[in-house]
């Protein structure tokens, strides 16, 4: 069976709808806060009829500290619209939250990043464009093994279909602006994948 | 017809990429499936009326014209109407082309033809890669369902000509060429025959003089004043007065090429690098090449966009990439002048 993992899940609706979508993988969410996953972790648990799904399971950690069992068991490693360290994890600037993330991947496998600050989050100097989220990300990652296979704006639909309800609340599914000239208020998905050479 | 190589181009039409698709149209090596247009030289759209007015004067309007994505990946779009005129076809006018574009997009025919001829299809970029690494995400076994890939882009171990470490190709999309070449190293694909690379270093040998334009003219049954409106020097000429249409394009195409490398490169004539990638792809002997591990450098600093290849491989990084080090100039430049030259005689119109 096919592993996913989805990190930073939050309240794992982007689990549950991944898990609904493909029956033939085990996604797994994991977050730091167990209220967050509460509701969906218990509505997976449940019958089938209410919405339970044999192949969506929660397990509460820090992206910092994955438990060992499941080091190495991701085909996909997940991360999809991430805030605080996790986001600082995936622009190269927390590494231990990195190595969190790398050692959960299978040796052929990928990590997917959908990331969406915006300079309005008042984050103190993040890469806030595709262009400088990709500049950051790529060699953070390149040293440790992993190639960049796509970088780019995710386009709305991508964004949708992953579920987070984060996507919604960061109002990142607007569409591309006229010949796609960022302006200053749009938030702009950007979808990186890198696979383990 | 059993025998030929069948083959998509991917261009950004561009006066170098309309030679090449002259030189691919007077090959008789070569079964042109289509053609895929990329923003790079002018933006997509004149791309591809540039290409349908091309392939129409040179007879082919039976070969799909398919427009690709109009930007690149990440970068805003930068053109080159300095080098390539106004509209990308230097002095050159084209009656407009009077098909439509294919209503499909440019990577899923790329994926299509490769699906409908498993292993047979050469495909060969010479503008950004844009369109290439659109189709590799969306069919990440297309390396192993082409039959070749050749491009034209990037520089090894000499100077760039849009920075002093880059090349336009690359510089335009320098994200889709990282993960083109991502691509070829993945553990998978080791066992599929590696891209070769065309970069400046080589291309550059191709100088295409207006002597070379006369030659050119004779051996298309033309008179060699017919090629003296493209001069000696950067001068305003007018038009060329040739009968022969397709000896009058590549006279007003080449007259702009001409003055713009008069200008930055110091010689009146032009580097003809794309039909010299699609002349090596037909006939590998022309170039000496090297399985290298190829990457690019995406971040913004004085080394963006630069095409890094590990020619020591002090990386130990598999090779990725066949980069074309040598490559026979004159053999090629000989070549040029034959097929096209003999294209041109026997072009509609070219009776005198």
């Amino acid at each position: 069976m096919r592993v996913t993992i989805d990190v930073g899940t939050g309240d794992g609706r982007a689990v549950l709808a991944t898990a609904a979508r493909d029956p033939s993988t085990l996604v797994l969410g994991i977050d730091a806060s167990a209220a967050a996953m509460a509701v969906a972790s218990r509505r997976a648990a449940g019958p089938a009829r209410k919405g339970g799904l044999e192949n969506a399971r929660f397990v509460l950690a820090a992206a910092e500290a994955v438990p060992a069992d499941l080091a190495g068991r991701a085909d996909l490693v997940t991360v999809l619209f991430p805030w605080g360290s996790l986001l600082r994890g995936c622009v190269g600037r927390d590494e231990a939250v990195a190595r969190g993330l790398i050692a959960l991947v299978a040796p052929s496998g990928a990590l997917e990043l959908m990331l969406a600050p915006a300079d309005r989050d008042g984050l103190g100097g993040m890469p806030t464009t595709t262009h400088s989220i990709v500049e950051a990300t790529a060699p953070a990652f390149d040293a440790e093994g992993f190639q960049l296979v796509v970088a780019r704006e995710a386009t709305p639909a991508e964004v949708a279909a992953t579920g987070s309800s984060w996507a919604r609340r960061l109002g990142a599914t607007r569409s591309t602006g006229a010949h796609g000239v960022n302006d200053a208020n749009r938030r702009v998905a950007t979808l990186i994948r890198l696979a383990r050479r | 017809m059993p025998g030929k190589v069948p083959v998509v181009l991917d261009v950004d039409t561009g006066i170098d990429d309309a030679l090449a698709l002259l030189y691919a149209c007077a090959s008789p090596e070569l079964e042109l499936l289509a053609v895929t247009c990329i923003g790079g030289n002018v933006d997509a759209r004149q791309v591809a009326e540039n290409t349908r007015a091309v392939l129409e004067l040179a007879g082919r309007k039976d070969v799909p014209v398919v427009l690709g994505r109009e930007r690149p990946l990440v970068k805003r779009l930068e053109t080159s109407t300095e080098t390539h005129g106004p509209r990308g076809l230097g002095y050159a006018e084209l009656s407009p082309a009077s098909r439509p574009i294919e209503p499909d997009d440019a990577a899923d025919r790329i994926i299509a033809v490769a699906r409908e001829r498993p292993g047979e299809v050469l495909l060969v970029t010479l503008g950004p890669l844009t369109n290439l690494a659109v189709a590799l995400e969306r069919e990440p076994t297309l390396p192993r369902l082409l039959g070749g890939y050749v491009l034209m882009g990037g520089v090894f171990g000499a100077p760039g000509n849009t920075t002093p470490t880059s090349e336009w190709n690359i510089h335009v999309d320098p994200h889709a060429a990282k993960q083109v070449f991502a691509r070829w190293a993945m553990p998978g694909e080791q066992t599929t025959a590696l891209p070769l690379a065309m970069g400046l270093d080589v291309t550059e040998r191709a100088r295409f003089l207006p002597e070379q334009l006369r030659h050119l003219a004779v051996r298309a049954g033309a008179l060699p004043l017919d090629a003296a409106a493209a001069g000696t020097e950067p001068v305003r000429a007018i038009g060329s007065v040739a009968a022969n249409p397709m000896l009058r394009f590549l006279v007003d195409a080449l007259r702009f090429y001409f003055e713009f490398h008069a200008k930055y490169d110091g010689f009146y004539g032009a580097f003809i690098h794309d039909p010299f990638a699609v002349a090596a792809a037909i006939d590998r002997s022309l170039v000496r090449t090297q399985p290298t591990f190829v990457d690019v450098e995406i971040g913004s600093g004085l080394g963006h966009a630069m095409t890094v290849g590990d020619f020591r491989g002090l990386l130990r990084r598999p090779p990725n990439v066949d980069v074309a080090r040598e490559a026979d100039a004159d053999r090629f430049m000989d070549r040029f002048i034959d097929r096209v030259g003999g294209f041109a005689a026997r072009a509609p119109g070219a009776a005198r």
